[in-house]
């Protein structure tokens, strides 16, 4: 009998000391059921709090604290601290595969592609079709950033059109790549020539018609002036001195205004089509990890 | 007996391994909110929000999700955090069950929408708090918000209503009543309302007449600064065009006209438009104080 009441008393001590653990477990999961809940309606200044002061123990709470942090501060735009934390969620979580494609999706968005690729590089022929299809659409969409036209054709002949998530997005990579490939170059030393031969000539060149119908208005209006002056009062005149001397600081303002205007329209080209392979990249994965 | 500790352990475990998360909700729903109170008490407002979403989102109590509701829109006031409060408040709008936290619930509501600067929302929000409560309506808190949110919302018909509910709810003498009603009607009337002037009038009249847009707008010294410079800059193309300087003349008296005859136009819409906004915001600022003056008598 004696025997019986120790064996029940070290039963019921075993089994409260584990129930406490797993009640101490409980309350951390309902604390990141909590947070998760405050990441849901944005806040994401307090769910940073929240997390930030949470004390884990597992490896799988320590991953779930990860993912929200990386979480959070992807809603705060802050990518680079949020693509470190997602990059830390290990193998064994479920929010693993997710995790590792925003880190390089936020680093792809910084430019770091090079990590990114790395990031990428953890998923192989092992895993499932959709992670490697995944995989393989944002290395093109990298490439596409990067202008590595070469790189970019050889991801491109994986796409199948097969998987919902990309369909549409693969057929716009491809259209960003003509659209790229397409752009012709233009030198900003012919636009300044042109700009010297002819007013306004060189921003018509770097594709600002009307900026260069301006120009040629303007600087145009200024040399004649000058030159009537000139004929009428003669070159020492002060009234032509000064007419003079804006022509030239105009017209000269021009020719650099034209170099200049043939990289601002490449940038603004360029920027465009960032966003829009951005865009493009960010969405098959929002369909992929809802 | 032995079978029966054995049962009774069994249960424990069962309990105590399965039930906490459920425990954490309705246990701690009301310390959490205890906590928040005490928080917000020393005035850790960031963290009583905290722990008042802490107690809305455990909880399974309705009534105890729309105090916790009420007291984070509270705290998130105190940070300024409005639009926040804002949203928050609208979740639990259809828990209608408990009338006096509805009822303050639509109150902060308004508040929130006021602060915000969404005025007619704040007025809607108080056109419901009156429909659904219509005898704790008339109370000076809200009176004065609705007043002031049509004042703001330039709806000065229903700004100049609420205030008389207003005057007549504080019940003063009555010759006090008379007086204020009388001066109310003499500051909502559409005779004290400033007269606003239309851009698009502005602009014409300086289209056709330089520096006419600029008199409408109740800048005269501006309109006869861009008449002139207008009449300056032809004078010279004039003079210069007379003196055979016909190019020069043509590109820099002309060229100055240009600029100043489009601009005049230009000018004289911004003009009337930024006199309706400067005296729309006197009057507005005027019939405030009234209503708000109305509080400290």
């Amino acid at each position: 009998m004696s025997h019986n009441r120790k064996s029940i008393f070290l039963f019921a001590f075993f089994i409260l000391s584990f129930s406490s653990k797993i009640a101490a477990q409980q309350n951390v999961s309902s604390e990141l059921r909590f947070i998760n809940h405050m990441l849901g309606r944005q806040n994401y200044d307090e769910a940073l709090f929240l997390l930030e002061n949470l004390q884990t123990k597992t490896l799988s709470q320590k991953d779930s604290v990860n993912y929200l942090l990386g979480w959070t501060l992807y809603g705060r735009k802050e990518l680079n601290a949020s693509a470190y934390y997602l990059s830390l969620v290990t193998e064994d979580s479920p929010w693993f595969e997710k995790s590792r494609f925003f880190a390089a999706y936020n680093q792809a968005y910084l430019r770091e592609t090079n990590y990114s690729r790395e990031l990428l590089g953890f998923f192989n022929e092992n895993s499932s079709d959709q992670v490697v299809f995944m995989k393989n659409f944002q290395l093109a969409g990298m490439a596409l950033l990067e202008r590595e036209m070469d790189e970019f054709e050889h991801h491109a002949k994986k796409f199948t059109g097969n998987f919902s998530f990309t369909a549409t997005e693969e057929r716009k990579l491809n259209e960003y790549y003509n659209q790229i490939s397409e752009m012709p170059y233009r030198s900003p030393f012919v636009a300044g020539i042109m700009s010297a031969a002819v007013p306004g000539l060189g921003r018509i060149y770097a594709g600002k018609t009307a900026e260069g119908i301006s120009s040629l208005l303007y600087v145009g209006a200024l040399l004649a002036t000058s030159w009537d002056l000139y004929n009428r009062l003669g070159g020492n005149n002060p009234f032509f001195i000064i007419s003079a001397s804006l022509s030239g600081i105009f017209y000269v303002g021009n020719i650099w205004g034209s170099a200049v205007a043939v990289n601002r329209v490449q940038r603004e080209f360029n920027y465009e089509m960032d966003q829009r392979i951005l865009l493009d990249m960010h969405i098959p994965l929002r369909k992929l990890f809802p | 007996m032995k079978w029966i500790n054995a049962f009774c352990l069994i249960c424990i475990f069962l309990c105590v391994s399965f039930f906490p998360d459920s425990a954490y909700a309705q246990k701690d729903s009301n310390a959490f909110l205890e906590e928040g109170r005490d928080l917000f008490r020393q005035g850790y407002y960031f963290e009583a929000g905290i722990a008042f979403e802490r107690a809305y989102f455990f909880t399974t109590d309705n009534r105890t999700r729309l105090e916790a509701n009420l007291e984070r829109a509270e705290a998130l006031k105190q940070t300024g955090e409005y639009l926040k409060a804002r949203n928050d408040l609208q979740r639990t709008l259809h828990l209608r069950q408990f009338p006096e936290l509805h009822f303050q619930l639509l109150y902060e509501l308004a508040f929130c929408e006021y602060m915000l600067g969404n005025y007619s929302n704040a007025s809607g929000s108080l056109a419901q708090l009156k429909h659904f409560y219509p005898d704790e309506y008339f109370s000076e808190e809200i009176l004065t918000l609705h007043a002031l949110a049509g004042v703001m919302a330039e709806d000065i018909s229903l700004a100049q209503e609420k205030t008389i509910e207003l005057i007549m709810y504080r019940n003063n003498e009555p010759y006090i009543t008379d007086s204020l009603i009388a001066r109310s009607m003499v500051l909502f009337c559409e005779c004290s309302a400033p007269i606003l002037r239309s851009e698009k009038t502005a602009s014409r009249f300086s289209t056709f007449i330089p520096g006419a847009g600029h008199f409408y707008a109740g800048y005269p010294g501006k309109g006869l600064l861009n008449a002139g410079s207008q009449l300056a800059s032809l004078g010279l193309a004039a003079f210069m065009g007379l003196n055979n300087f016909y190019v020069s003349g043509f590109v820099v008296g002309l060229g100055m006209f240009q600029s100043f005859y489009f601009g005049g136009v230009r000018q004289a819409a911004f003009l009337a438009e930024q006199r309706n906004l400067n005296e729309m915001a006197v009057f507005k600022e005027l019939l405030k104080e009234f209503i708000l003056s109305l509080n400290h008598d």
